[in-house]
């Protein structure tokens, strides 16, 4: 019978002379590195949350917080909130800028390559994602805007974040299969998926998007006072700095839908350093134009 | 139990089946790394499993499959490409015709067929467990191996006729 030779050809062969001792220090070696780098992408996740419950319902935020309104808000101009998720190194793992348009109709989650290569304060040339204090003054700088908020938080919270809103709908233009499985479209996860989402699914900047759209969505239907925003951030050790949002700016947000939020970030493949017509586009609050300019900047979020 | 203690212990195995899968020495390397570095990462959830080394074969069977996709692949090894069939066993490990030729027929199977006769007669695995492990239907898993049969006997007659 023909599947007898086959149980008998597999039972048979041998490893061989393969080097387990070898193959055991590498394994060791590889998952030292990857780790590291995990750490960052969680902080990237952590980052992005913080930055959508900011861009929500950033009123009941200094509310809650006790910061005193600012005046950027009230102006009428575009609002500039940069979100920076940290690992224990101190360097920054995710960098986005959310900005929303003096319109009050969409909020732009912008990935800023935290591997660009810019003038250190010492004059010599280094990775921006290395310079954790400096950044906020790099993105001021390079971009001429002024920030009227800056988010800082690390790893610890992640899945109590998501989990603390009941966890989000994340909607995926293709098929996950890897590590884990997830098919195309939405679909609902909870914290640790959505932290393996991000460790394993490849494209971590589009997924961190993807989760902070799901995340303002579930804010939306799920936030129903101050009290509930700040015990979220205070799980998630989100810190806030800078000048505060108005109420009357969450009360022009809270009509959008998730589809008025848009992921804007390089197309892979593109080498890493800053480009200067998003700068424009931010500065002039024309980020209509290059989205409609640059669709393969925008984050694709349905088949 | 440890990560560290899990890998002196089922170290072994792990390689043998990686190998039953690639039929390759180098790739089986590859594979079980691959597999052992993910298992390491999210160890705590692995190791909560109530068969952990079974959940880390399934790990290994996806990425196994997911080779066709080139995806792991080449971001993890930087090679070039990879193409769609499944390499052939090394001439080293040979010691009978006979083998050599269900070997050389093993190699020209799509890797879903292949994974499925390596379930069923080295793992001895049950046709629902067989289904579990790659994902999808028992009549898929039936069909798979109907069909890797039907190709080996095609593709070598005299295996199994001579017996």
């Amino acid at each position: 019978m023909i599947e007898d030779d086959v149980r008998t050809a597999l039972s048979r062969y041998d490893a061989g002379n393969i080097d387990l001792d070898r193959l055991r220090s590498r394994i060791a070696q590889e998952s030292a590195q990857r780790r590291k780098r995990r750490g960052w992408a969680r902080a990237g996740i952590a980052a992005a949350i913080a930055a959508m419950t900011l861009a929500t319902a950033p009123a009941l935020v200094n509310s809650a917080l006790g910061l005193a309104p600012g005046t950027g808000a009230t102006q009428g101009g575009p609002v500039n909130v940069l979100l920076l998720g940290t690992d224990k190194q101190g360097h920054s793992d995710a960098i986005i800028l959310v900005h929303v348009n003096a319109a009050r109709s969409k909020i732009y989650l912008y990935s800023i390559p935290r591997d660009s290569i810019v003038d250190l304060p010492d004059g010599t040339p280094g990775r921006l994602g290395d310079q954790l204090n400096g950044i906020p003054a790099w993105v001021t700088r390079h971009h001429g805007l002024n920030l009227d908020g800056v988010a800082k938080t690390d790893v610890a919270g992640l899945q109590t974040m998501v989990d603390s809103v009941g966890g989000i709908d994340v909607c995926l233009d293709r098929p996950i299969v890897s590590t884990i499985e997830l098919p195309a479209g939405c679909q609902r996860l909870v914290g640790p998926e959505v932290s393996n989402l991000l460790m394993f699914g490849g494209g971590s900047d589009d997924n961190i998007q993807r989760v902070l759209i799901g995340l303002l969505a579930e804010l939306k239907s799920t936030v129903t006072g101050p009290g509930q925003i700040h015990d979220v951030l205070s799980r998630a050790r989100v810190t806030v700095t800078g000048d505060p949002l108005m109420a009357e700016l969450v009360w022009q947000l809270r009509g959008l839908q998730p589809s008025d939020v848009v992921g804007v970030a390089q197309p892979e493949g593109v080498a890493p350093v800053p480009n200067d017509d998003v700068v424009l586009a931010l500065r002039n609050d024309r980020m209509d134009r290059f989205v409609a300019a640059n669709p393969d900047w925008v984050t694709r979020i349905r088949p | 139990v440890r990560f560290e203690d899990f890998v002196s212990a089922r170290l072994a195995v792990m390689t043998r089946y990686a190998l039953m899968l690639t039929g390759d020495p180098d790739l089986a390397q590859d594979l079980v790394q691959e597999t052992m570095v993910r298992a390491s990462l999210q160890w705590t959830k692995v190791r909560r499993a109530d068969a952990p080394e079974a959940y880390v074969k399934r790990m290994m069977i996806n990425l196994f499959l997911d080779w066709q996709r080139g995806s792991w692949v080449k971001r993890v090894l930087l090679r070039e490409t990879l193409d769609d069939s499944v390499p052939g066993p090394a001439d080293h490990a040979a010691d009978s015709a006979d083998r050599d030729a269900v070997w050389a027929a093993l190699a020209t199977l799509p890797r879903a067929q292949r994974a499925a006769l390596v379930l069923r007669y080295y793992e001895d695995l049950p046709d629902q467990e067989i289904a579990d492990m790659l994902g999808c239907a028992v009549g898929t898993v039936r069909s798979h191996i109907s069909r890797a049969l039907a190709h080996l006997r095609t593709v070598e007659p005299a295996i199994g006729g001579t017996r």
